[in-house]
């Protein structure tokens, strides 16, 4: 082939080739053209979102102090040591050993800090920390050599910190890491390692209390090294919590409730568990609560806690961790004939007629009385706690009279206190016996029916099996007298079960069978018989102050019920109250003391709780409940000592001393063993 | 030739592409290289240009000689072609991955660029004789031998990237020598079927393929880069956040997000047009595309005009090296290549590209020069 013909087709190739190229070009363009023309603003968002990074800066909670503005709950500054990318970028291994040398702690060493580092290596935007809550010696240490030590900070963080210990442990409750909560309405702001309050007062003003987290927004490379910083959103305080806690009388109640325990122990040593409360009768104010075993928040407070202390909050019985005033629910023994009583009253009985004690009731299933206590009235009977009186009562008023008086007095429900996983207790009144007489005829119901198709079709296959006419007749027969059995075996299982009887309202009457109620309960109805039949709602804060010291909110007094009961039926409930604590009664030996103007008007109260653990006739829970003065009643106090064996003899000692010390009386030591009491032989 | 004479007969447009191309490269090596520079203490820009400087004296070198003298060296250069290759094989230090350097004294030498010139000029001589008489594929076969004995060294390097610059120059000289562009459409299409195909069976079935997993990767994220976006995904949404957040006017010189937090990778060598991109925004992209359109389309006009056939696939050779790159990495850096690891020309940090490219540009040049005696 010549030279030109090679000539001609590359010409013509050449045309095809610059074509291609062209189309190449096109596409490119047009690629590009997309990505920079059309596409740019989604591009624009991704490149920045690159490069910003957000560093929390935590708000600190607010503090709770008591009403008089005594900080119970604060926060401390804690010291962490933190490395900061940002600093080191020349002779970082020569900081990681002075630092070592500095911080003088065997765990800590440059293999250990450099690993550190890896392991952060996609967060290297955010400071190190090397060591969390360090002491102020080393503080000191460090801030010398600061120079030297290029790119290593001291970051001051908040952390609860609890002025009074143990103190109302249960009731402030504690703080720690989110978890659970992440996942419902209302946490949607909250990040993976935040604080959140779990129980008590933390948890239910978690909100007020909480703060705004702040921000630092800061620029970062690929490898997440700090660039510069853009902005920052300071992180603002959380609000205070004033509460209705009289700091001295909370002291004064934890205080005495050690002693008391420690006293009892002696002779019940299975005595640990238990609660009380003080109400304000006017305005349903928690003035003090306590729970025992003790709370303490520290032990939570973010950190993760060891064996021991998981045993003890959480497996040890009695466990520590619920706040025995609210979430435990009691049987009250005879703190309950107070309401037998009213019941009584309320019918048409008068308090002056007698009732013969010879030492059981006359009717079946003939309870025992504690003692024999002769002809009893209503204040004598109160006094001396007479079994057979208050049953007796029970009866003339009908379950369905103690009923009333008892939900209208608060018992069964849950009081509504601004606290978290409050129980609601148990009044066996008409409503609760419909619905549980109901399951129980459908669980009867359900077994016998069972039964009786179980053997019918038995006798089914029999009679198709069986040849001969006779015994067919026969096998029938007996098959109906098997079904009429269990018809019988039913009607005598729901007569037993699904119906109330007569010894369900006796044993109701004095507090016992399947009466259960938490002690802030008992403490209300306390409070509302003593102020005449008010009830309030309890309530343990008074007012949310913000940062700047204005008042966010502030509590009031909030009526729940004002009772039926008439005033009479109340003033003379609260005089057989008062007859407890005079000569003869069950808690005289705690008060005879006190000075005639403050009265003590109380009643003592021994139960035996069919709970776990408890042995029967030999266990018994001490409750205690009582206002003063019995004249003009101010406060209402509620209490429980789990095997504390007699009321007035455990828990009616942390009474005494609570009283002592709101009236400001001289305090007296007294011995469990030497106060009268209730006491079951 | 007299060097007064030399320069009279230049093409001076071609001239001034390349260097606005080049201008606009320190540019953005500047900007690319900045965090680089400040960490290992090297001004990579004076380095770049300390490299041109010695590829303008080679520049000057290769068009002092008529190339149509090389024509009867074919031999030599095919077999000086396969020797560095082997010499790569066995001397070969190894950098991410693909032996392809070779230390000499203090220096590294990449062979993998020089070898493809070496190439073109072999596979002109061996085309010559064939153009016009390629249109059955049995035509096709010796040319294919041709190819690949040196791609098969080459890929065992493994130097992918070299390997499809390889093939693309082939194509590409083929179709200008007159083979069927039925034929070699079908042969296109048909190979890149077949490597889906074996890709899929790979991990379908678990065939085996020699290829390392790194590579193999690079080719299913080129599909989905989203299935590993922090691994090997990273480099495609990287380089296409930096290229589509450029917008129209870019972000300004030296104020690119992605190149400066070091977002995106590679960035002074096979990402640098995403740099560009990125802080020039539509306007500069566009630019250096059209400058690059013109310069191709120089280099076609130049092989149109070539005294002999010689020349004239010699210069479709250069040419189709110099599209494939284009396309390659930029293609890459938008997404719509898969991503090897190869520069573009004039623009990407190398000295041994840089080098490389400044020859292919003398050859071309020279192409030009000698297209007629009767200046001479």
């Amino acid at each position: 082939m010549g030279m030109q013909k090679s000539r001609i087709i590359l010409d013509r190739t050449l045309r095809l080739y610059t074509w291609v190229v062209i189309a190449i070009f096109a596409v490119l363009f047009v690629r590009i053209a997309w990505l920079q023309l059309v596409r740019t603003e989604i591009y624009r968002l991704q490149a920045e979102s690159n490069i910003v990074r957000l560093i929390p800066e935590p708000a600190a909670r607010g503090e709770i102090t008591d009403k008089n503005g005594l900080v119970m709950v604060t926060n401390r500054p804690v010291f962490n040591l933190s490395l900061n990318y940002l600093g080191l970028q020349e002779d970082t291994d020569q900081v990681i050993r002075r630092l070592v040398e500095i911080i003088n702690d065997p765990t800590i060493t440059f293999d250990s800090i450099k690993a550190m580092i890896t392991s952060q290596n996609n967060r290297l935007f955010e400071p190190i920390i090397i060591k969390r809550d360090i002491p102020i010696e080393l503080v000191s240490a460090v801030e010398e050599r600061r120079r030297e030590l290029a790119g290593v900070n001291i970051d001051v963080q908040p952390q609860r910190s609890y002025n009074y210990g143990t103190l109302a442990g249960h009731l402030l409750g504690y703080v720690h890491s989110i978890k659970e909560e992440l996942e419902q309405p209302g946490f949607e702001n909250y990040g993976l390692g935040d604080l959140v309050g779990k129980t008590g007062l933390e948890k239910t003003y978690e909100q007020y209390l909480r703060g705004q987290n702040g921000f630092q927004q800061v620029e970062v490379t690929a490898k997440n090294r700090p660039v510069r910083p853009i902005n920052s959103i300071p992180a603002i305080a959380g609000n205070k919590l004033e509460l209705t806690i009289d700091l001295k009388l909370q002291q004064a109640m934890e205080k005495s409730f050690d002693e008391t325990l420690a006293k009892v122990q002696k002779e019940h040593p299975k005595a640990k568990a238990g609660a009380t409360v003080l109400l304000d009768v006017k305005t349903g104010k928690v003035l003090a609560m306590a729970s025992r075993p003790i709370l303490n928040p520290d032990d939570f407070n973010g950190k993760s806690l060891n064996q021991d202390q998981a045993d003890y909050y959480f497996r040890n019985i009695p466990t520590a961790l619920n706040n025995r005033a609210i979430q435990g629910v009691y049987v009250p023994g005879s703190t309950f004939k107070m309401i037998t009583g009213m019941s009584g009253l309320e019918s048409g009985v008068s308090p002056t007629d007698y009732v013969t004690c010879t030492g059981k009731y006359w009717n079946p299933p003939y309870i025992k009385c504690w003692d024999v206590h002769g002809p009893v009235n209503f204040y004598s009977a109160m006094a001396g706690s007479c079994n057979v009186y208050f049953q007796e009562m029970a009866r003339r008023a009908g379950i369905a009279q103690i009923g009333r008086v008892g939900f209208e007095f608060g018992l069964g429900k849950p009081t509504g206190i601004d606290l978290p996983f409050e129980s609601s207790g148990l009044l066996p009144g008409p409503e609760w016996q419909n619905k549980e007489f109901q399951l129980r005829a459908d669980r009867i119901n359900k077994q016998i029916d069972e039964k009786i198709a179980a053997i019918e079709s038995e006798y089914n296959q029999k009679i198709i099996n069986t040849p001969m006419e006779r015994e067919k007749t026969r096998l029938q027969q007996e098959l109906n007298s098997e079904k009429k059995v269990w018809e019988q075996e039913r009607k005598s299982q729901l007569d037993h079960y699904t119906q109330w009887h007569d010894w369900d309202t006796y044993n109701t009457g004095i507090g016992q069978g399947y009466n259960e109620y938490t002690v802030i309960q008992l403490a209300n109805m306390v409070a509302t018989l003593a102020n005449g039949g008010s009830r309030y709602k309890p309530y343990t804060v008074e007012k949310i102050i913000d940062p700047a010291g204005n008042v966010l909110q502030q509590f009031a007094p909030e009526l729940v019920y004002k009772t039926t009961v008439t005033a009479q039926t109340i003033a003379e409930t609260q005089k057989a109250m008062l007859a407890v604590t005079a000569p003869g009664g069950t808690a005289y030996s705690l008060f005879y003391r006190f000075p005639e103007n403050i009265k003590v008007a109380a009643k003592t109260g021994t139960a035996q709780p069919g709970r776990e653990g408890y042995v029967k006739n030999q266990d018994y829970d001490g409750l205690f409940i009582a206002f003063a003065p019995a004249d003009n009643p101010q406060i209402a106090f509620a209490g429980v000592i789990e095997h504390g064996w007699s009321g007035s003899g455990s828990v009616g000692l942390i009474a005494k001393a609570v009283f002592e010390e709101y009236f400001g009386l001289q305090k007296v030591e007294v011995d469990p063993a030497q106060v009268a009491g209730d006491r079951p032989e | 030739m007299r060097i007064s004479k030399l320069f009279k007969s230049l093409d001076y447009i071609l001239l001034i592409v390349v260097g606005l191309i080049l201008v606009v490269g320190f540019f953005v090596l500047q900007s690319a290289t900045y965090n680089a520079s400040i960490k290992y203490h090297v001004n990579y820009v004076n380095r770049q240009m300390l490299w041109l400087a010695v590829s303008s004296v080679a520049f000057l070198c290769v068009l002092t000689v008529d190339y149509s003298k090389l024509s009867k060296y074919s031999i030599q250069i095919y077999l000086l072609n396969l020797g560095l290759l082997l010499a790569v094989l066995f001397f070969g230090t190894e950098t991410k991955g693909a032996q392809a350097w070779i230390p000499i004294g203090p220096y590294k030498f990449q062979p993998a660029e020089i070898v493809k010139i070496l190439f073109i000029l072999g596979l002109a001589q061996f085309l010559r004789p064939r153009v016009g008489k390629l249109n059955r594929i049995r035509d096709l076969i010796p040319v294919f031998l041709y190819t690949g004995i040196p791609l098969v060294l080459i890929l065992k390097q493994p130097d992918l990237g070299t390997g499809l610059v390889y093939v693309a120059i082939m194509f590409g000289m083929l179709l200008a020598a007159g083979a069927s562009p039925i034929l070699l459409g079908v042969l296109f299409v048909g190979g890149i079927g077949i490597v889906s195909l074996a890709i899929y069976s790979h991990y379908t079935w678990g065939l085996p393929l020699p290829l390392k997993d790194y590579q193999l990767m690079r080719l299913v994220v080129f599909v989905n880069p989203m299935i590993d976006p922090r691994g090997s995904g990273w480099n495609i949404i990287q380089s296409q956040i930096a290229v589509g957040s450029g917008g129209f006017f870019g972000k300004g010189w030296g104020l690119g997000s992605q190149t400066k937090g070091e977002f995106l990778p590679e960035q002074w060598t096979d990402f640098i047009f995403s740099v560009l991109a990125e802080e020039f925004g539509f306007i500069g992209s566009i630019i250096l595309l059209i400058l690059f359109l013109l310069l191709i389309y120089r280099g076609i006009m130049i092989a149109t005009k070539a005294k002999d056939v010689y020349g004239s696939l010699v210069a479709v050779g250069v040419v189709s090296m110099f599209t494939f790159h284009v396309l390659q990495n930029i293609g890459m850096t938008i997404g719509i290549m898969p991503i090897t690891g190869i520069p573009l020309p004039f623009v990407s940090y190398g000295g041994s590209a840089l080098l490389a490219n400044m020859i292919a540009l003398g050859l071309l040049m020279n192409v030009y020069i000698y297209h007629d005696r009767i200046l001479f």
